[in-house]
């Protein structure tokens, strides 16, 4: 008997901790920087100065956090997004800097692919439907509010879908709707046709 | 046979079928969950000290001696200004021992600073290196919410809470005493001075009545997290809708409550465009004003305005409650210091509140250092109900074996 719980106590073990590992590493807060040095191949000087940009950007992320977190352990989830995508905008002028074009490139990849990213239209996208639909100030500043809303709503119902990846699809597709509706309510035909071509690559990206 | 009586017992003379099968379903679930339970226990123990650990090793710039008078809120405005720096956000705290802390944009980067200051002398608090313990606690968390085993592991944890709720509850039944005096002292007392067995025993018994309810409203607040069922159930319960349904779409194919938002956010820009920040008013008018709004004691935070940000955000916990809950408050001025919108914990629906509070509610963050105390009690209790039980049942085990 006392054999048999000894083996399988360890067995148990062996499992959990081969397992365990790996999780750990999946579940790092934050971007990996050490697998994005490795794909930089940076030498010496690069990296030093890479590393010490870096804390500081680790630094920052982790204050505002701080910053943005209530004495009731809520987090203030649109701001907080908010610094992030600043402080990983500074990280990326940092940067370049210090990497030549090719690094620009592989960094800039990386960080597209892992970065968590406000649930929004970004700016660049903003800047081409205010283009290329051709909207006066009055449109543009209805475009805003309703990118705006969208990226509360989202936001405020996390304490709802949070850890529910198919939960979270569903909210953001509730959104989602809502927020291209409130912007085609205010378009022309041409207009619509022009917005829906623009938005037609923006979905929900699960967290990985 | 042996094997078999270990672990199905005979039915004891007089005993109700339904207290024997909730016997064996206790022995039997009590067993194979102890070990997940055991590690969501006492990771949760360590995890619910995770605010006061860390505080502890900043605590040279969190904490300060109390004097008689603070200083007044201009006096900081005023340090800033005369450095040329904008104060973006300010802490005043509740608690006289510790420091304010103010935030500002560093102008050559462009990002966050805290700076912690001494709220009697004005001095700048430094912040010592302190140890980097968020890698061990991000461990611990995870080890709680999954066993480090990611999707899987939290279902695994979500089913072995399951089980410890049927075990608790079954527990409850074997407890039950009977109508006559000595059954029910000893359901409520611990004979301390009693030999080894019968401590355990009773440390099982009356140390699990008494913790009952608590680790049931752990274990379920701890669940309502993981599954939607469970949250839908709650929340629904509360007087909320079903978290998965599709809300039917007006006309316009926009709520009422999209619409509200957008029409705030519509305004916000208006008036960025109308006002300049430097007419916004100063910090001892938004703090009076806020006084008035939010008539209470509490942790103020004063978010300002900026080139993106129309109006002032203000926070305060409100702990004026029986139990004395952490619960916020939020209000927004516009840069002259009128009310623009108010968000009160108190006015929100009670599902809502529930849905704020799940968290705190879990982790016992709820009232503070005072209910972590109590939660890592809670908890640690919940750790030892396996090992008290497994010792009563490897009694009669190798009793049977012998």
């Amino acid at each position: 008997m006392k054999k048999i719980l000894t083996i399988t106590a360890l067995i148990f073990s062996f499992t959990m901790i081969s397992c365990a590992k790996e999780e750990v590493q999946k579940k790092r807060r934050g971007i990996d920087f050490d697998a994005l040095k490795t794909e930089l191949n940076l030498n010496e000087d690069q990296e030093k100065k890479f590393e010490a940009i870096t804390a500081e950007i680790q630094k920052a992320i982790e204050e505002s956090r701080a910053i943005n977190m209530n004495e009731d352990g809520k987090l203030n989830r649109v701001k907080f997004f908010t610094d992030m995508e600043n402080i990983y905008n500074k990280h990326a002028e940092l940067v370049a800097e210090i990497f030549d074009e090719k690094q620009i490139d592989i960094y800039k990849d990386y960080m597209d692919k892992n970065q968590r990213k406000r649930p929004r239209y970004n700016d660049a996208l903003l800047e081409q439907i205010k283009t290329e639909l051709n909207l006066d100030e009055n449109q543009f500043l209805t475009v805003n509010a309703a990118n705006n809303a969208f990226e509360t709503e989202f936001q405020n119902a996390h304490d709802i879908y949070h850890g529910n990846s198919d939960l979270a699809k569903e909210y953001w597709e509730k959104f989602d709707t809502q927020r291209r509706n409130a912007i085609e309510n205010i378009l022309n035909e041409e207009q619509i046709e022009k917005f829906r071509e623009l938005i037609k690559d923006v979905k929900h990206s699960p967290r990985r | 046979m042996k094997l078999k009586s270990i672990f199905i017992r005979k039915r004891r003379k007089n005993e109700s079928l339904f207290k024997y099968i909730s016997a064996i379903i206790h022995l039997w679930l009590g067993l194979f969950s102890s070990v997940v339970v055991m590690i969501v226990c006492i990771t949760g123990c360590i995890y619910a000290f995770k605010n006061e650990i860390n505080n502890y090793f900043n605590r040279s710039h969190l904490y300060v001696k109390v004097e008689k008078q603070a200083l007044p809120i201009d006096f900081f405005e005023n340090k800033f200004k005369e450095n040329n720096l904008e104060i973006a956000s300010i802490t005043l705290p509740n608690s006289p021992k510790r420091s304010i802390v103010i935030s500002t944009i560093d102008p050559k980067t462009q990002l966050n600073q805290t700076h912690f200051f001494n709220p009697y002398t004005g001095e700048k608090l430094i912040s010592q290196p302190s140890k980097d313990l968020s890698k061990f606690f991000r461990t611990i968390e995870n080890l709680h919410k999954n066993l480090l085993l990611g999707e899987i592991g939290k279902q695994i944890v979500g089913a072995f809470v399951i089980i410890f709720i049927i075990c608790l509850l079954s527990g409850l039944i074997l407890w039950w005493p009977k109508r006559n005096k000595k059954q029910i002292k000893q359901a409520f007392t611990i004979k301390w001075k009693s030999k080894f067995y019968r401590v355990n025993y009773d440390l099982h018994n009356t140390i699990g009545f008494y913790s009952l309810i608590f680790l049931l409203f752990i274990s379920i607040t701890g669940i309502y997290i993981t599954y939607p069922w469970i949250k839908n159930a709650v929340l629904i319960s509360l007087g909320g809708q079903s978290i998965s349904q599709q809300t039917q779409l007006p006309e316009d194919g926009v709520t009422d409550s999209f619409a509200a938002l957008m029409d705030e956010m519509i305004k916000k820009e208006e008036e960025i465009d109308k006002n300049e920040i430097k007419d916004t008013i100063s910090l001892s008018e938004i703090l009076k004003v806020s006084n008035q709004i939010l008539p209470y004691e509490g942790t103020t935070t004063i978010t300002l305005p900026n080139e993106n940000e129309a109006w002032i955000r203000i926070q305060k916990t409100n702990t004026n409650n029986w139990l004395g809950m952490i619960l916020t408050d939020y209000i927004d001025l516009d840069r002259k210091g009128n009310l623009k919108k108010s968000e009160l914990f108190n006015d929100k629906p009670l599902h809502q509140q529930f849905q704020e509070l799940s968290k705190p509610l879990h982790t016992g963050e709820i009232m503070g250092t005072s209910s972590v105390v109590f939660y890592f009690i809670i908890t640690f209790i919940g750790f030892t109900l396996p090992i008290t039980g497994f010792i009563i049942w490897w009694k009669k085990a190798r009793r049977a074996i012998q």
